[in-house]
This record gives C-alpha cells, structure tokens and sequence, in this order.
C-alpha cells in the first residue's frame, strides 16, 4: 500500500550506494522512490551505484540519472570546499578511510541545516556519525522498509542491529578523543 | 601547494600525459587543463577518479603539507623507451605500500620488529664484510639453512616488510624503497620463477639493510655498480650457505671432480635457486675462473631448457597479510566498503562477499597455563 507522494514517510533522505543496490536486489527500489523523499549526491549518481546482481548473479544495469530527470528522487553537488572542511574534523586520513560518495554525503549532510538522515550499509558510515555525536542521523534499510510497510527480514549489513553497533562504536570513539582533530561546534 | 599544483604534480608523477590520463578515466583532457590551470574546479568524484589513475590517496589533494618525494631503487631501471611506464609502476607500488600501512595503523598491527642493524663495518666495506652480513642476517633472522624457503614468509610476517608482485614485463627487475612514511618495501616481477624471484628478494633485502650506508636515505636513486655486485654476492650467500652447499657438493661430486649438471640442478632445487645462481655461488668457494663459470652458465642454461622446472602458480598480486589485515579492518568497520575493494583491487559486488552473513565471530582461543 503507497503513501501519497506528496506526503513522503522520510523528507530529508540521503541514500548511499549500497542501500541502492540493496533496494534493488530486494526488489523495493521503486515503491521506495514513491514513498520517501530520497536525495543522493552526485558521487553516488556518476560513479558508485551502477549495476545490482540478481540471485543468479547476473548484472542489470540502474540509471539513476533517469530518475533524477524524472523527478524520481534529488541529486545534489557537494561543492568540494565543504568537503574539505568536513576532512578537516578528523585524522588527516580519515577521508581515505571512505568512498568518495560517503564522503560527500556525510559533508552535506554534516553542514545542511535541515535534519537529514542517511542510510548506509557501511559500517564506517556509522561509526563516523557516532563520532560526530550525530547518531540521531543514521537509519537502516530495515528501519526505513518497516516504517514504509515493506518490512521483511534483511541481512545483516541492511539491519538496525548492524546501524546500531557501528554508531555505537563511533561514538565511543569520539568520547575517547580518536578519529576527531578539532573540537566540534 | 593549492589542488591545480598537487593534480599537475600528481600527473608527472605518474609519468603520464593529459591524454593518456583522458584515455585512462574519461574526463576530457581540456577539463583536465582546465583543472591544473585552477580555472575550474573537479568534482569530488572526478577528483577520485583521478586519485585512481595517479595512484594516491584521494586525501592527497586536501592536505595542508606538501608530500614528501620519495626515493625508490631500481634495480636495471628500465630505459625511457621501454613500453612501461617505470614511473607509474612506482607510484603504483608506493600507493600499495601506503595502502598497507593505512591498513596496519587501521587494524592495530603495525609491525613492530625492525630488520636486525648488520651494517656496523666502519670506514671500509669489501665483500667479506658483505659475507659476514649474509651469515648474520641468516641467524639473526632464524632463516635457517634453506633461506629460500623462508625469506619471504620472514621478511613479510616477521619483519612487516612490503612485498608486491608487479608486472613488469619481461624484463627482471625489482625495486625497493625505506620511507618513514611506511617502512620498507620490495616489489618483484611476478612473471619471473619463483627461484629467480627468491634472488632479487634477497638481493633486495641487502639493499634495504644497507640503506643508509649507500645514501640512499639522502635521495641517491641509483645504487652503484659496486653496491650491485655487493647485492649479488650477499643474496648467493644468503640462499647458498657455504658449509651446506659445500657438503651437498662434496657428496655428489665424482671421483674424477665432477658433477653432473642434473645432481647440479637437484642442489638448486634443493635451495630454491636457479642453477645459475648455484654455479656462480661455486666460482666464488672454488675461485674458479670466470671464463670457466661463464662457459658453464652458458652451459647451464641449455640444460635448463631442457629440464624445465616447474614453477609454482604466479604469486599473488597482494601479500596475504595486506589482504588479512584489510578484511579484519572491512570487518571492523575501519574502512567503507568501496575503499576495501579498491585497496583489494576488486569489484564492489565482489568486496560484498567478506561482510554477507552474519556479524564475523572472532573468538579467542585459550591457551591452557602450562
């Protein structure tokens, strides 16, 4: 049963790469894209969410650039200067830690002023929230299927137990002085 | 130095040109111009691809110091002409051996246990100071007396030093670099056979314990002929210990003083060598004359088409520890799941393998008080 579009479930969310392929080897992309307001950057768009594998391994193609123009979901710059500054917060290698669509989606996310969420399937991505005292920030594929009315048991790296564990480290972490450089704001 | 130097600079590095680099990722060469000409400015993602065709990290162009250029030690540097780009394959192994280290600190494994300091000869350094470095580095590395079985797995594991196996094309060449930014590394030409391979590693090693003494440290990228033959006298000696190989020569040796070159190249075997390597070994123990060991390698290598050895599979690309130190790094959440398939050279759907299932279990064994 789909919501109406112009009332998503989710107004503010960031979906990296895995999520995508996630959604669409679980065969949900779609009613997703009708049901939250789903944004992307365009790291994820160009270069990191390009095919899925279905159960018999065979690779089928996904144009996100199809459903940006068609006003399925956002795509948004992240100007290379917020990128740097969001590098700035940690360990000078921080930012080879992560992809680049990580990256900058967790540095617009960091800097926008309105409340995103982003949901991952990268433990890293979590344990950077943490770090940043920004837990209330992460969602899992589980979370957000359930909250849609597609629930349905996930792997691991999709559950809130996975999204859980990770922030938690993060932030423990961060308590400890690892992985920040400067004193947040 | 601002993003247009660094992505200049990086470029040069690389030994390629803007259309090379075009070809490579599939930004247009004017967008590349424009870029190091600071007229405009990459995205992230194109900034990242070209992190890729460079072969440095993508924080590389956000840092605030300018990197220090490092000094990486051919042996037989390829010429200008040749068909591979010598300098691409450096920043390739350089970026390898950063890659390692990220994985190291990341992990908690950072090797702690340095290659033994034999280099204590004073003013002056001839080749029995050289042998007397080979028999030290034998026994203080617990090498053992078939060294050939053992020095990559001891260098590797024991002493965390980096080894890679590139392509370099037909040519037999190896390299190596001592960096305070990721210790000691070697690569080797995977085409090469394993024995062959065993020689330039300890070749190599020599190299790395005697770094200092050549000035390498001090940005000398091209060892001397003398340090070379020094190189190859301490790898024969190293891999072929003279007590041993004399005993295993006097054994098969026939009553009128000779030996066959099939008991020969069962002695090599033994040691994991080429045969070559064996008879030169012998020319020094039984100061033959060169003319004499150089017909018999001419000899020799007739022989050895003939009675091919066969060698093992090619080596792998990545050292196992890399590999085990970034899965354990995947699985903690130390490093995104792309970045794990680039460090591993995989595909992303490929890297997704390591962390299906469940979470991993990493279970301690007890080891019962004895």
């Amino acid at each position: 049963m789909g919501r109406n579009p112009t009332m998503p479930k989710f107004p503010f969310l960031l979906f990296d790469a895995g999520v995508i392929i996630g959604a669409y080897e679980l065969g949900v992309w779609d009613q997703l894209m009708k049901q939250c307001a789903i944004t992307i950057t365009s790291t994820v768009k160009d270069q990191e969410a390009y095919y899925w594998s279905d159960e018999q391994g065979i690779g089928h193609e996904i144009n996100l650039t199809e459903d940006v123009e068609a006003g399925r979901i956002k795509c948004v710059d992240v100007p290379l200067s917020q990128v740097d500054d969001f590098r700035k917060k940690f360990d000078p290698v921080y930012l080879d830690r992560m992809d680049a669509g990580e990256a900058d989606s967790l540095a617009f996310l960091f800097f926008s002023k309105e409340d995103w969420l982003i949901t991952s399937t990268d433990s890293h991505v979590f344990k950077v929230l943490g770090c940043l005292g920004l837990e209330q920030c992460g969602l899992s594929l589980e979370e957000i299927l359930r909250n849609t009315g597609l629930g349905r048991k996930v792997h691991w790296k999709y559950s809130k137990a996975f999204r859980t564990k990770y922030t938690s480290q993060g932030k423990q972490e961060g308590v400890s002085g690892l992985g920040l450089r400067n004193n947040l704001p | 130095m601002d993003l247009a130097d660094r992505l200049k600079t990086a470029r040069r590095n690389a030994g390629l040109t803007q259309r090379q680099v075009s070809e490579k990722c599939g930004i247009d060469d004017s967008s590349l111009s424009a870029f190091e000409k600071c007229r405009s400015e990459p995205k992230l993602a194109q900034l990242d691809k070209l992190a890729g065709v460079y072969h440095v990290p993508l924080s590389y162009f956000f840092a605030e110091s300018t990197p220090k250029a490092q000094v990486v030690m051919w042996r037989n540097k390829l010429g200008e002409t040749e068909e591979i780009n010598k300098n691409e394959i450096e920043a390739e192994f350089l970026q390898l051996c950063r890659q390692y280290r990220q994985l190291e600190l990341w992990t908690d494994e950072v090797c702690e246990k340095e290659l033994p300091h034999l280099d204590r000869f004073r003013d002056t350094f001839e080749y029995p100071h050289v042998q007397e470095m080979a028999k030290e580095a034998r026994d203080v590395m617990g090498l053992g007396m078939r060294p050939g079985d053992s020095l990559y797995l001891v260098l590797e594991e024991t002493y965390g030093i980096k080894i890679f196996h590139l392509d370099l094309g037909p040519a037999g060449v190896a390299a190596c670099a001592v960096s305070d930014e990721f210790g000691d590394g070697i690569f080797l030409n995977k085409r090469c056979a394993r024995w062959r391979r065993n020689h330039d590693l300890a070749h190599e090693l020599f190299h790395l314990l005697t770094w200092r003494r050549f000035k390498h440290c001090e940005g000398l990228c091209q060892p001397t002929d003398q340090e070379e033959k020094f190189a190859t006298c301490f790898a024969g000696n190293l891999l072929l210990p003279t007590d041993v190989v004399k005993t295993a020569i006097d054994k098969v040796t026939e009553n009128d003083g000779r030996i066959s070159f099939e008991r020969l190249d069962a002695i090599a075997r033994e040691f994991d060598v080429s045969l070559e390597s064996l008879l030169w070994r012998m020319h020094f123990l039984f100061n033959s004359t060169e003319a004499t060991t150089k017909g018999l390698v001419e000899k020799a290598k007739e022989y050895v088409k003939s009675v091919p050895r066969s060698d093992s599979p090619e080596p792998q690309f990545l050292p196992d520890r890399y590999r085990c130190l970034a899965i354990k790094a995947l699985q903690k959440g130390e490093i995104s799941l792309g970045r794990f398939a680039k460090f591993m050279s995989i595909s992303r759907k490929e890297a997704e393998k390591y962390v299906d299932g469940k979470e991993p279990d990493y279970a301690k064994v007890p080891i019962p008080a004895v």
